[in-house]
Order: C-alpha cells, then structure tokens, then sequence
C-alpha cells in the first residue's frame, strides 16, 4: 500500500522540489500551501507522515504542530526550517516534531529522514537480542560479531555504529542521522568523520575478501546491503 | 538677533538651563519667606512696643488725674511733650470738647471713645504730621483723654529693616545666581566632555575613552561606565571584523574553485561525476561556514542560554573522544579524554560538542608533530574548566594574547586544504569563544609544556553548585 506524505510548505519551488522526489521514491503525495488547510489535512487519519515548514502564513508550522499534538494526533512530522543551530532544533522537538531538518537540505537526508520516521511507527516484536544481515551477525547480549565463520572484533564505538547499520538495513543512512543515532550529536561537524568511522568498520567487515555490505550512496550516506 | 534669540531660546529650552532656573527659583523663594518672616516679626515687635508706650502714658497720666485733675494732667503732658518732642499725640478734653491741654487742636473727627486701639491720620502745629496709634479713654467728670504715638517711628525703623533686607537681597540674589550658573556651567561642562567623547565614538573613532579626574563623583562614575561600555562594544566589533574578514577570505576560496569547476565544465560542454562531487564538496562547505557563522552570531547574543541543561561532563568527553578518536588516530594522533569527577553542569550540549571538535580539529590541522590531544574537564573555584591540550609546537606565551584575538587567524595558509581533506571553516575557534562566552565564561591559552593548552572557563553559577550538591548529597 502507498504510504502518503503531507507537505505543509508554502515556498512552491521547495513544495514542488519535494513532491516530485517523493512521487519518484513511490510515496503518495498531498500538499497544503499553508498552515491552516496544513493542520486541516493533517487531521486526516489516511496520511502516514507530515514534512511541515516551520514558518508558514496564516498559522506558523510550530503552532500547527502544537495543535496536531494537542488533538492527539501522533502522526510522524518532520520539521523544516531555514533556522539550522542546535537550539532551533530544541525547540522544534520539543515543540513534538519527531525530527528536525534545516534548509537548504539534500533530498537524499530527506528521504533517509522520512523512511526512519515512517518505520519508527511500526510496532516491534518484543525484545530483539540478535541482529542479522546476510552472513553478518550480532549477538547484542555477548557483544560479539561474525562474519560467516569469523568472528570480528569490534571496539564499542564500531560495535554501535554497526548496530546502528544493522537496525536500518537496506536504508540509506546519512551522516548526520549516525551522529544523532549513535553519538547523540546535533551538528555536523563537515569533516570526513563519519568517513573515518565507516571505512574502518568496512575493513574490518570486509579483511576475509568477503563482498562488500557498507555501501557509500554518492550524495547522501550510507547503505548496508548485498549490493 | 535672530541667532541671539534662537540662542536665548535654546539656553532656556536646555534642561540643564531649567534646572538651575528652578534651583534658583527655589533659591530666592526661601529667602523671600525668610525676610518676609524678619520683616513682619520686627514690625510686630515695633507695633507692640509702641502700644506699650502709649498703655504706660495713659496710664501715668490717669494717674495724674486722679492725684491731681486737669491741672495735674496739663502740667505731665507738657512735660512729656517737653521730653519726648513730637512723637506723642495728647489731648484733655472736658465733656463738651474743649481743649483743656495737649499738642492737639481738637478731638480729632471721626475719633471713637473707649473703643480700644485706632489708627489715626493726624495734623496740627505741635505735631508731626503722620499716622498715630491713639487710645482714647473717657475720665470720671466727663473728660476725655486722647494718648497716641506715632507710628512713624516704627516705620521708620521697618523701612530701615525692609533697606537692610532689600540690600541682603540685592548681594544674595546675584550671588545665587551666579553660584547657579556656575555649577550648570560645570555640569554642563563635564557632560559636554562626555558627549563629546560619545560623539566621536560615534563618529567612528572606537579608541576614544572619556577622561577622569580621579574625584570618583558622579560624572567621574559616569565616566567610568561609559568607557567600561565603550572597551566591550570596541572588543565586539574588533570580534565581529575579525569573523566577517575571516568569513569574507574564507568564503572567496570555494567560490573561487566553483567558479573554476563551472568554467571547466562549460568549456568541456559538459560536467562529470567527479566535478560535480567537487563541487557539492565545496558548496557543503560554503553552507558549513555560513551555519557556524550564524552560531557564532546567536551564541555572542546569548541565544541557546534557555537550553542550558544538566550535562554529565565525563560523557561530553567519552563521547568526544569517540566521535573524534579514529579521525585523530588517522593522523597519527592519540585522543584521550582524562577521568574527571566534575559530575554533571549546566551546559549547552550541542554547542559544546561543536566547541571541543572545534577545538579538536584545530590541533589536528596546526599542532604539526603532536602524538596526543588529551580532553580534560576541572572544577575550579570559578566553576568549570574544559580543556583541549596537544603536545605540539605551541605557541609562544608572549603570543597568547595576540593569538587569542585573532583567533583562527594563526595559520595564513588556512582555508587552503579542502582538497587535503581539510575542511575547517575557520571560523572554528571564534565559535568556541562565542560558545564560552554564551556560558558567562571566556577562553584562555596556557603553556602545556611542550604543546598549546586551550582552556574554556565555564563560571560556576547557582544552578550549577546545586547540581554538584545534589550529586554529592546522592549514593
């Protein structure tokens, strides 16, 4: 079944930037050009996950959003705003948006964005102690990682990225959602960090020539898959 | 008279004018009631002194009466009249109003008998002419007896008082008013001092400070406040040069490499894929810069302070150090964050994982040949001490100031290595001091011996003694 995006955004070079990409990656899309029809359609139960401008005519996207969460409407929103310090971010999550992104941003860090969200709300089938990817496998209780038959050691930090990987496979993941995933930091920090970190644990996944699981997606992030 | 007019009208409108109009004003008006007072307690002295005179003759005199008649009274009258030249008004008078004695040439008209004091106009050849106060005062057989004083001598004595006064006035008021206008002028003076020292500030010439006298008075104060204000507004915009300078030279060089990029791939008439990493590279670098310099701004004004929050200093580090260890390891360089038992402080998270990477970086990308970066955090009497020390060249301790405020300007070839894989904004260490200050704090430079140790003095506010009280008080 299609899942089905509201946009809340009235700049309609954005709108239509993010309606098109949506409607390429097979999402149903609907628009609302402010916040009033926004917080209208957004009531609709049909819709699976809003992308609301922060700031909007009529009712601003953070006043939307209180009133979305005051009816008791727990769909996913991702916020997005021209404002990107840390502090704006605070006050759009604590204002009850699930996530936060700052303009300008790629459509890729969107999309990875959406997909997490989207996913968070499906329900989990109790306490998960293993995490398997092809011939990869992670025994979180021991803290041991196999490759096939070999057995790889990780240092914590690894361990947690590759956790992080192994919860979200086959899902682009970019840089700044490891850095809010696993180390709980809100800014980027623009170097080659993320890089640093991934092309380790890729060598070390990879040193018995096996074919490669941590994919780099050009423009966006990373993706653990066969291919 | 135009211009002497306007002048005249701008002297009066100045507040400072008004002032020492009113004070003036308020000035004369106290010694107004003062001599007002004077003048109307001597005149009810001199009043009740003559009435006493006039009392005690009337009554010498109906003494006379008594012991002698009209005889008796004729013979005291003369002598008082004798004595007291014409200063008395006296009359004996029979019950038909013939005049029997006195300096008198009748009952005066429109006189009333034993009707207590009148004041009366009086004229005749042995008396001065003027204004009397009279006691008329009927006797046993009929007669009437007419005593009065002149009231010209008091008057005389009051106009003597008024001149006396009048004259004191005449000094005081001047005096006032030049004492008044003497010490506008002076205050008028020394703000004009201030004013002008604010003038050319505004003018552009930020090193200008107003001049103290030592006398620690109110303008002196004054003085001092404004150039306390002065050196902070001066060290800001020296700040703000130096990011939007640095902003400036930073930004000129992706540009200048996207232009390149955009010229090379309209002349090969198309762009490939590896032109196009480039240059989404360097756009995410222009965008980086401009974030961190809209950090820097928000954070020099104090916005994010709402979002301070209790943060495990021991887990900022680890998590530093995590983030930041393979980075570092790759440059051949040990991170290590050193145990601290500084507890929890109230910190702005995100920003201060920003500051130490900053900080972080900047080791890896200047302090060439160190083996080590070591994170540390301190409690001090002041509050909290993050520190990032390296053990590489250093800078020199006579440098440490400079190097403070040209923060991120140490180094000319930076901004140059993006394509080395650097890609420090640098505007890095701007932003750490903004992120201190947001903390009511500042940053220093220390010898690490060899090395550069940055320190990032955080105070110690209520909040956060609370905290670490709470932390100690629990299991």
């Amino acid at each position: 079944m299609t899942q089905r995006i509201l946009i809340v955004e009235d700049d309609e070079t954005t709108g239509s930037y993010i309606a098109r990409g949506l409607d390429e990656a097979g999402f149903g899309v609907e628009r609302a050009r402010d916040g009033r029809d926004g917080l209208f359609m957004a009531s609709d139960a049909a819709i699976d996950a809003v992308i609301l401008d922060r700031m909007l005519p009529g009712i601003d996207g953070l006043a939307v959003l209180a009133a979305l969460r005051a009816a008791g409407i727990a769909t996913p929103v991702l916020l997005l705003s021209a404002l990107g310090t840390p502090d704006d971010r605070l006050t759009g999550l604590e204002a009850g948006a699930d996530d936060y992104l700052a303009k300008p941003f790629l459509f890729g860090e969107l999309l990875a964005r959406l997909k997490l969200l989207l996913r968070r709300g499906q329900p989990v089938a109790g306490p998960v102690t293993t995490l398997a990817f092809a011939d990869l496998e992670m025994d979180l209780l021991s803290r041991k990682v196999r490759r096939g038959g070999r057995a790889i050691a990780l240092q914590p930090r690894e361990f947690r990225l590759l956790e992080y990987m192994l919860r979200h496979p086959e899902q682009v993941i970019t840089r700044t959602i490891l850095l809010e995933g696993v180390w709980d930091y809100h800014f980027d920090p623009g170097t080659n960090v993320i890089d640093v970190h991934i092309g380790r644990l890729r060598r070390k996944l990879e040193e018995g020539g096996e074919p490669p699981l941590l994919h780099t997606v050009r423009g966006a992030g990373y993706r653990l898959g066969l291919a | 008279m135009t211009i002497t007019l306007s002048r005249a009208r701008r002297l009066l409108g100045a507040r400072s004018t008004r002032l020492v109009m009113m004070a003036f004003a308020v000035q004369l008006l106290l010694v107004g009631i003062a001599m007002a007072w004077v003048y109307v307690s001597a005149q009810r002295e001199i009043d009740a002194r003559d009435r006493a005179l006039v009392v005690e003759l009337r009554d010498d005199l109906m003494a006379a009466w008594r012991v002698g008649g009209a005889d008796e009274v004729t013979r005291l009258m003369e002598a008082r009249l004798t004595l007291a030249g014409a200063g008395h008004a006296l009359l004996l008078a029979d019950a038909e109003g013939n005049v029997l004695a006195g300096n008198l040439p009748g009952l005066p008209a429109g006189t009333v008998i034993d009707a207590g004091w009148q004041q009366l106009a009086l004229a005749g050849p042995r008396l001065t002419q003027g204004r009397y106060l009279v006691l008329v005062t009927r006797l046993d057989a009929g007669h009437l007896l007419l005593v009065g004083q002149a009231a010209s001598g008091g008057t005389a004595l009051l106009t003597t008082v008024g001149r006396a006064l009048g004259t004191s006035l005449g000094l005081t008021v001047p005096a006032a008013l030049l004492l008044a206008l003497l010490l506008g002028r002076l205050a008028n003076t020394r703000v004009a001092a201030i004013a002008a020292v604010a003038g050319d500030v505004a003018g552009g010439n930020l090193g200008r400070r107003v001049e103290g006298d030592g006398s620690r008075d109110a303008y002196d104060r004054l003085g001092d406040a404004i150039n306390a204000m002065l050196d902070r507004i001066e060290r800001l915009v020296v700040e703000l040069r130096t990011v939007t300078d640095g902003l400036a030279h930073d930004l000129r060089s992706p540009l200048t490499r996207l232009r390149t990029r955009v010229e090379q791939a309209q002349a090969d008439g198309h762009a490939d894929a590896t032109i196009l990493d480039a240059m989404a590279a360097d756009l995410d670098r222009l965008l980086l810069m401009l974030a961190t310099a809209l950090q820097i701004s928000r954070a020099e004004a104090g916005i994010g302070r709402d979002h301070l929050a209790p943060v495990d200093v021991a887990d900022l580090l680890e998590a530093t150090v995590d983030v930041y260890g393979p980075l570092a390891e790759d440059a051949g360089v040990t991170l290590t964050a050193l145990p601290t038992p500084a507890g929890p402080a109230l910190l702005h998270r995100a920003l201060l994982q920003q500051a130490l990477g900053n900080l972080i970086e900047n080791s890896l990308r200047h302090a060439t040949g160190a083996t080590s970066i070591t994170l540390a955090a301190v409690r001090t009497d002041a509050g909290l001490d993050l520190i990032v020390a390296d053990d590489g060249p250093g800078i020199a301790a006579a440098q440490h100031a400079l190097a403070l405020s040209r923060f991120g300007r140490l180094d000319p070839a930076r901004g140059n290595g993006a394509e080395g894989g650097s890609t420090g904004t640098g505007l890095g260490l701007s932003l750490v001091q903004a992120v201190a200050r947001l903390h009511d704090g500042d940053v220093s430079l220390a010898d690490n011996g060899p090395g550069l140790k940055v320190v990032m003095h955080l105070p110690q506010t209520k909040a956060n003694a609370d905290l670490s009280t709470m932390r100690r008080g629990s299991p």
